[in-house]
Formats: structure tokens, sequence, C-alpha cells
């Protein structure tokens, strides 16, 4: 299933926590909107790449789908980020 | 020879059973086995590939600490869109990784062998410790 949340969380050494929740299907429908727009070039680098933009789009797709689990979590004097993909 | 192939040869040879009997036996005997075999659980299959690296004060900017786990899912759509790659940056590519030393054809990575990959990565665990830093990638 594609991932329709992203947990966006900065702790900084000194200051406040910020947790932001990230709705992800609010920027997948501006992708299909900006995807529709676009399909007319997106159908000329196809060609001139000779490529299926059926495969193409099939491929990025299955990316987007495959973004959900990923979990990104880094330490550092300063401040400590969390990026988790649900 | 295992016991219960043993035991039943004991009970031939002492005149117990016939040959045919221990025939049955032992066929019996490697039947249930077969099956037991077949029953066993498959290798689990890794859902995740994770990168931890905890570096240590003397490392770089200060202490650090990452964290990374990313879904096979992701390895696999990623190795599927490798596909899209036009033959001439293709070419460029291969060329980049000879260079390198690694002798590898792009287009040759094919959905199959990457399933066999992955199956084959449940056991794989790198570990690496520098005396400053700590770095470990495995499967999960």
């Amino acid at each position: 299933m594609i991932p329709l949340i992203a947990i966006v969380q900065v702790q900084p050494s000194h200051g406040r926590r910020i947790r932001l929740w990230l709705p992800l299907f609010l920027v997948w429908l501006l992708l299909v909107v900006l995807g529709l727009v676009l399909s007319p070039l997106i159908l000329i680098a196809c060609l001139i790449a000779r490529l299926n933009p059926f495969t193409a789009i099939w491929s990025l797709i299955r990316v987007f789908v495959a973004m959900a689990g990923t979990n990104i979590e880094v330490e550092a004097p300063e401040a400590t980020v969390i990026v988790r993909v649900i | 020879m295992d016991e219960d192939r043993r035991r039943i040869l004991d009970l031939l040879a002492d005149g117990k059973i016939n040959a045919d009997e221990a025939e049955r036996l032992i066929t019996a005997l490697g039947a249930s086995r077969g099956s037991s075999a077949a029953d066993a659980p498959s290798p689990r299959k890794p859902k995740y590939l994770r990168v931890v690296v905890d570096a240590g004060a003397g490392y770089g900017e200060g202490p650090a600490k990452v964290n990374v786990r990313i879904p096979m899912q992701l390895l696999r759509a990623g190795v599927r869109l490798g596909a899209l790659i036009p033959a001439q940056a293709r070419e460029q590519v291969n060329a980049a990784l000879r260079e390198n030393g690694i002798p590898l054809d792009v287009s040759q990575i094919r959905p199959d062998n990457l399933e066999t990959l992955i199956e084959q990565l449940g056991d794989f665990n790198v570990d690496v410790d520098d005396g400053h830093a700590k770095v470990r990638v495995f499967c999960e």
C-alpha cells in the first residue's frame, strides 16, 4: 500500500522538540495532477530515451509504494532527527 | 547408519522379521523423514536492510548515531527502476563500475536474480569497528 503519512521529528539538544506529521496522500495527489499536466513532456522524454512510458510510470509508482516502512534516525550532539514513512 | 535403521537390520539378522518386512519398515522410515523435512520451515525472507552507525567522540565532528531501516521492497523497486536507464547512460554506469573494479553489467540484473540475492541476504551481516566508529549492516 502506498505510504500515506511521513513523521519528521527534530529534537535539538537545547530547545523544543518539533514533530511533524506530513500527509503524503496530498503529495501523491499533487504528483498525479502534475503528472497529468506534464504528460506530453513525459511522453516526449520517454520517446527520446526509447522507454515505454507506462513501464516508466509504473516503476516510479512501485518505488513510492515500497517506501512504506522506511525509518531513518540520526542522532548528533546538536540534534536528533527521525524520519518515518508509514 | 542411524539407530532406527540399525534396529531394523538387527531384527532381520535375529530372524524376528523377514526381508520383505524389513524393506517395508525401511521404506516407511524414509517416507516419514521425507515428510518431516518437507514440513520444516523455509528460511525466513528478510524484510528490511538495516544500517547502524555508531561514531564515537573522536570521529569527525563528534559522536553520532545513525540508524537506517530500508524495506527490501524499496531495493526491489530500485533495481527495477534500473531497467529504465537509457542505453547510453547504462554504458557510462558500466564503465564507471569497471573502473572501480566491479565488472558488472547493470542491464544483466534481472528480477529473478534479485529475488535469489534477497533470499540469501538473510544471513548477511557486516561488522566494521575501527576503534572510533562501528558500522553494522544486516538484514532483518
